[in-house]
């Protein structure tokens, strides 16, 4: 934001962001848990990978060879094998259920154990109906562009957690520092609307909208991320912070570990844009 | 006449002090001596007044009293047997209701309602001569004495004198103005008016007196900001600015371009306490911290206290701004303004009554709307307008003599959208009574009733179903009288009482009609009452020794209506931990807390031209600026402090030094150390908005600083300027119970604004009567910023993982700005006689175009996917030239 900076008549003030090189000190890899179970019939992923240095330019070792399971609260069990490189693929396919709560347990191959906190997966209402907006372009020569927006009618509960896709033609748009998230604070138990207006659509377009629940541990970990990988270091960001995991070595607490595993149920809409 | 009105007062019948003539022009006029100041000679030993009235006699005194009237057979003793007649007097009439006075070369005696007086005081005000405005820490001098003091806040002084001839000296920045030896009998009002001259480009020659003054009573940590001088140097968009201009004194800092409060001494943004004519200000910045609330054409004086602060002033914990303004010229009408790139300024001021009343109109508005526009991603989403505006009116009435009010008030307001669907407006409105009046000579009081407001609104008005109106505000009200007693010549009595009430709505937020989307969220409103007292004694101890000490104490009770949360013991405090909610009904106490802060401070002078100086500060703060972000935003709130938040505190000490060298240097040099206690930190992505239960997302901890400042000054009508340097070390240590409610485990960290070095010069050159030129350079080492110590992948993003808070440094931060100024000739209207003055400020803002970061990002590289790049961000990284049109006439 803010590349430049025009006072109005004659005088242009750039704020500008060059790139530049300082030096971070290495770190010891950490354990990375990108782990997530749905109530969709798939065969469920988790992957397990190493963090990096900062400024390294080799990709991330991943973690092979290790036994992953998710149990839930009534005893039953979910085995994981490792599918490719890092990435790990339930034996079967399998669903989470609403009102269970789950766990991964994890070991490596070096025998570390580590589980998670219990994560219990919510309902999420069904998506009402997708609609589109017209917003002027002002940036290129289409002459016009779109924006979709969802409209859901929230649970009747106060403390629901949601957070949306958005796949344009089948390819999921934007990275982490987009994801989009609400909490039912503001809103509870009535119909609301969220417009997707980061993304452009143009006419013709097929949009796909994933609506997922998230408990609350789930919902501070995505906004803690966000604002992690988005706009720090303004004079209207907060300071950037660890974000804490929700996975633990069981014999050392205080390993520091990294990414997430939650449980969460989908509803999706689909839309053709025009 | 250069001097004013000597007045003379009728003698009241009231428990005032009755106070009368003693100064008659014409005598003087014939240089003639008055005849009570004679020297005659009397025998020694016990006699009876009359015999000694008849010895005066036989010597040329031409007496004339009536016998009964007087108590011609009392005895007295003689011991001492030749001085004045008027001492005479004073030894035969001791403890007598008599009264004398000359008619050419007799002397009359009679009975008085009054006892004969030894002591006299001179008291008055200092004024301007061609505005009227009343003239703030004005020297006033007796030189036979060797004795003086300075004016107050509302232009007043009084001095205790011995009855006798004495010439009396008064002066402001270099203008002096001397009486002819005047004989002083009885109490006497002397008002001086200076002829202060209007020019910006003025010469200030500080005379040896000044530096007398200066070096036994200014205390350690103490600047004065005087605008003629300010208003020379070079400022971003030329606009004069009084915060900008404080942050190149040492000491003072902020976090960088667009940063909004300042950084005294290793405190934090919400531990300055702004004054505005009495009114605390709670967010003292336009456009983003780009320019200051202050109006430079409505401002009459600044002075900042980084220690040594006055017991009058409390309720935060690390400095004092006190910004005055000018109270409207009693004698002609002007208008003074000016156009420029950031603003257009216009003030009207004049007499409502001659010499008795005036007023002051002072608008100020964004030239146009400031636009910082987006050409990256999204031109239509995150295009930003902002503009401002502010209006200063000011109304003061010399009643009579002894009484004196004044209104003032403030009116300010800032918006900015966002695009097209978010629109937010803020600003400060402050309203200000003030009753000055002099209870004695030698008793003067200040009563202020006082009502400032900050608050904000923020809703998005095209956004159809999804519109709302949030809104926050705190207010204050308050009352309260300071007296000063003024004793003798250095030594001073100050001592006063105050009353606050504090009310924060810390936020509302309501869907529109017709909006189904959004519920209504209302916090419940903070209420609390703020009581103190102080007490401030000044004391020359001796010709070297002058001692200032004071104590304050205050109270602020939480009252209800309201609601508070209690968590379960020895548990982190979190909603999820709530065991029980205690009601509380309107006006019952919900929580108290005491105060009592100290304030010492030592001068102590060496030789003719240097003190040493040594001061203690103890500060309690008890309303907090909730904000996690690195600079307040306009929708933060104040918070009071609670069953949960702790008051703040600080302790200070400070040696001082300061030096006159010749005519034109002065130099100081301070060393101080602070301990700040229950500073508020923040959890990490601490949720802030329309939360009930706060507490829950705030830590506290602890800070200390450490700093040598350096200033030397000159003062010269060629070339003046200053250089400025300061060596600090601020840090924060938040140290919870668990290791997520530390930062860094626990350990002391830089705080944001920590900077190592700062170093400011400034010159001024005058060329001639038409042009002058002016220069300023900065070096800051480049503040804390925290590093990322790895990165990840998670959901195919890369995340940059930070661990330590502060662990890294950004680039050392320098600029060069230059300014001329350029002064239109002098035109003089054909009717009236009103000059119009003109001038031309042209500046340069980062001559050399640097582009000084204000902060890395770390962020994934869009060329390589899963690589990451860092890129420093610059707020100004270009030249900024700019040109202002200022008038006055």
């Amino acid at each position: 934001m803010t590349r430049f900076i025009i006072i109005a008549l004659f005088v242009v003030l750039w704020s500008c962001e060059d790139p530049v090189s300082i030096n971070i000190p290495n770190s010891t890899p950490k354990l990375v848990v990108d782990g997530v179970i749905t109530d969709v019939q798939t065969l469920q992923e988790i992957r397990l990978l190493y963090s990096n240095d900062f400024n390294s330019t080799t990709g991330t070792d991943k973690a092979n060879g290790a036994t992953v399971r998710i149990i839930d609260n009534i005893g039953q069990a979910i085995d994981f094998l490792e599918a490719t490189d890092g990435l790990y693929q339930s034996t079967a396919v399998v669903s989470g259920n609403y009102g269970n709560s789950y766990q991964l347990q994890i070991e490596l191959s070096d025998g570390t154990t580590y589980e998670s906190d219990f994560q219990v997966l919510k309902p999420t209402p069904a998506i009402d109906f997708l609609s589109v907006n017209i917003v002027p372009n002002l940036r290129n020569d289409d002459p016009e562009v779109f924006n979709v927006s969802v409209h859901t009618t929230d649970f009747i509960e106060m403390g629901d957690f949601y957070r949306w896709k958005i796949f344009k033609n089948g390819f999921q748009l934007g990275n982490i520092s987009d994801v989009i998230l609400r909490s039912d604070r503001l809103f509870n138990q009535n119909q609301f609307s969220v417009e997707f207006d980061a993304f452009e659509f143009s006419s013709g377009d097929s949009c796909i909208i994933e609506q997922y629940s998230l408990s609350e541990p789930a919902f501070e970990f995505f906004r803690l991320l966000q604002i992690q990988t988005g706009e720090l270091g303004r004079s209207t960001s907060t300071e950037p912070s660890p974000v804490k995991s929700n996975i633990y070595n069981i014999n050392d607490h205080s390993e520091v570990v990294l990414g997430f595993f939650y449980a969460t149920s989908v509803s999706q809409a689909e839309i053709v844009v025009e | 006449m250069f001097f004013g009105q000597n007045e003379t007062i009728p003698a009241g019948k009231s428990f005032i002090t009755t106070w009368l003539l003693c100064v008659i022009w014409s005598f003087y006029g014939q240089a003639q001596i008055d005849p009570i100041e004679r020297v005659a000679t009397l025998t020694s030993g016990k006699r009876s007044i009359e015999s000694c009235l008849i010895e005066l006699a036989s010597q040329g005194i031409e007496l004339s009293y009536s016998d009964n009237i007087l108590p011609l057979r009392k005895t007295v003793e003689i011991k001492i047997t030749k001085r004045s007649v008027y001492q005479h007097f004073l030894t035969l009439f001791d403890d007598e209701k008599v009264g004398f006075e000359s008619r050419g070369n007799l002397i009359l005696l009679y009975r008085s309602k009054k006892k004969l007086s030894k002591k006299i005081v001179l008291s008055g005000y200092v004024w301007d001569a061609i505005s009227g405005e009343s003239l703030i820490d004005a020297h006033v001098w007796v030189d036979s004495l060797n004795r003086g003091t300075t004016t107050n806040e509302y232009g007043f002084y009084s001095l205790s004198i011995r009855h006798g001839t004495h010439k009396i000296s008064s002066s402001y920045l270099g203008v002096n103005k001397t009486t002819e030896p005047l004989l002083f009998r009885e109490n006497t009002r002397l008002n001086f008016n200076l002829e202060i001259p209007v020019s910006e480009l003025n010469e200030v020659i500080v005379s040896s007196r000044d530096q007398d003054v200066d070096l036994k009573q200014t205390p350690t940590g103490y600047h004065k900001i005087d605008l003629n001088t300010f208003s020379q140097v070079p400022y971003f968009l030329g606009e004069v600015d009084i915060l900008q201009g404080a942050l190149m004194l040492p000491g003072i800092k902020n976090l960088g371009e667009d940063a909004i409060g300042l950084n005294i001494r290793g405190g934090s943004t919400d531990q300055n306490l702004i004054l505005l004519d009495e009114a605390p200000i709670y967010n003292s910045s336009h456009l983003f911290g780009l320019i200051s609330v202050f109006n430079p054409d409505a401002v009459q004086q600044v002075e900042i206290h980084k220690s040594g602060l006055p017991a009058k002033h409390g309720g935060r914990a690390s400095s004092v701004i006190n910004v005055r303004k000018k109270d409207g010229n009693d004698k002609e009408y002007h208008m003074t303004g000016g156009i420029g790139l950031a603003s257009t300024r216009l003030m009207v001021e004049g007499p409502l009554k001659m010499e008795r009343s005036s007023f002051l109109l002072s608008a100020r508005s964004s030239f146009t709307n400031f636009s910082f526009f987006n050409f990256g991603d999204d031109i239509s989403f995150n295009d930003t307008r902002a503009s401002f505006h502010d209006l200063n009116a000011k109304l003061n009435f010399k009643i009579n003599k002894k009484n004196k009010v004044y209104l003032s008030g403030y009116f300010g307001n800032d918006r900015n959208r966002i695009g097209e669907d978010q629109l937010r407006r803020w600003g400060n409105n402050t309203v200000t009574f003030r009753w000055n009046r002099q209870i004695t000579p030698k008793l003067f009081m200040n009563t202020t009733a006082y009502f400032s407001e900050y608050s904000y609104r923020t809703g998005q008005p095209n956004k159809g179903i999804g519109e709302f109106i949030g809104t926050a505000s705190n207010t204050d009200y308050a009352v309260k009288s300071d007296f000063s007693y003024f004793q003798s010549p250095g030594n001073s009595f100050d001592f006063g009482a105050g009353l606050i009430f504090h009310r924060i709505h810390p936020g509302d937020r309501e869907p529109n009609i017709g909006n189904e989307t959004f519920n209504a969220i209302q916090l419940d409103s903070k209420h609390a009452i703020e009581p103190y007292v102080y007490f401030a004694n000044q004391q020359q101890i001796s010709d070297r020794i002058n001692l200032n000490y004071g104590i304050r104490f205050s109270q602020l009770n939480n009252i209800g209506p309201g609601e508070v949360f209690i968590y379960e013991e020895n548990e982190v405090r979190e909603t999820e931990n709530i065991i029980d909610t205690i009601n509380y009904k309107n006006n019952e106490l919900i929580k108290s807390y005491k105060g009592v802060e100290p304030r010492i401070s030592i001068n102590y002078t060496v030789g003719q031209n240097s003190s040493f100086k040594l001061s203690f500060d103890r500060t309690v703060q008890y309303m907090h600026l909730i904000s996690n972000t690195a600079s307040p935003s306009p929708t933060d709130v104040w918070q009071l402090s609670d069953t949960y938040i702790k008051p703040q505190e600080a302790n200070q000490l400070t040696f001082g030094y300061q030096q006159f060298l010749g005519e034109h240097f002065e130099l100081t040099a301070e060393v101080f150390g602070r301990k700040m206690y229950e500073i508020i930190d923040y959890k990490n992505g601490a949720d802030l908005l329309l939360n009930n239960s706060i507490e829950t997302e705030l830590l506290s901890g602890d800070g200390r600083a450490f700093g040598f400042e350096f200033l030397i000054k000159k003062n010269h009508d060629k070339l003046s300027g200053w250089i400025s340097y300061n060596l600090s070390k601020s840090e924060r240590r938040i140290r919870g119970i668990t290791p997520e409610l530390s930062v860094n485990e626990g350990r002391y960290f830089p705080a944001d604004f920590d900077r190592l070095h700062d170093f400011t010069m400034v010159g001024i050159y005058n060329i001639n009567n038409r042009w002058s030129l002016s220069s300023s350079f900065v070096f800051r080492t480049g503040r804390p910023i925290t590093l990322p110590n790895a990165k990840y992948e998670f959901e195919n993003s890369v995340v940059p993982n930070f661990s330590e808070r502060n662990n890294g440094r950004i680039a050392n931060y320098h600029r060069l700005d230059i300014s001329a100024v350029f002064k239109g000739k002098k035109a003089s209207k054909r009717k009236r006689e009103q000059k119009v003055e003109d001038y031309w400020t042209f500046s340069v803002y980062n001559v050399y175009s640097r582009r000084n970061a204000f902060s890395y990002f770390f962020r994934q590289s869009e060329e390589v996917p899963f690589q990451t790049e860092i890129v420093k961000y610059s707020i100004l990284g270009s030249i900024v030239p700019a040109i202002t049109y200022n008038f006055r006439f």
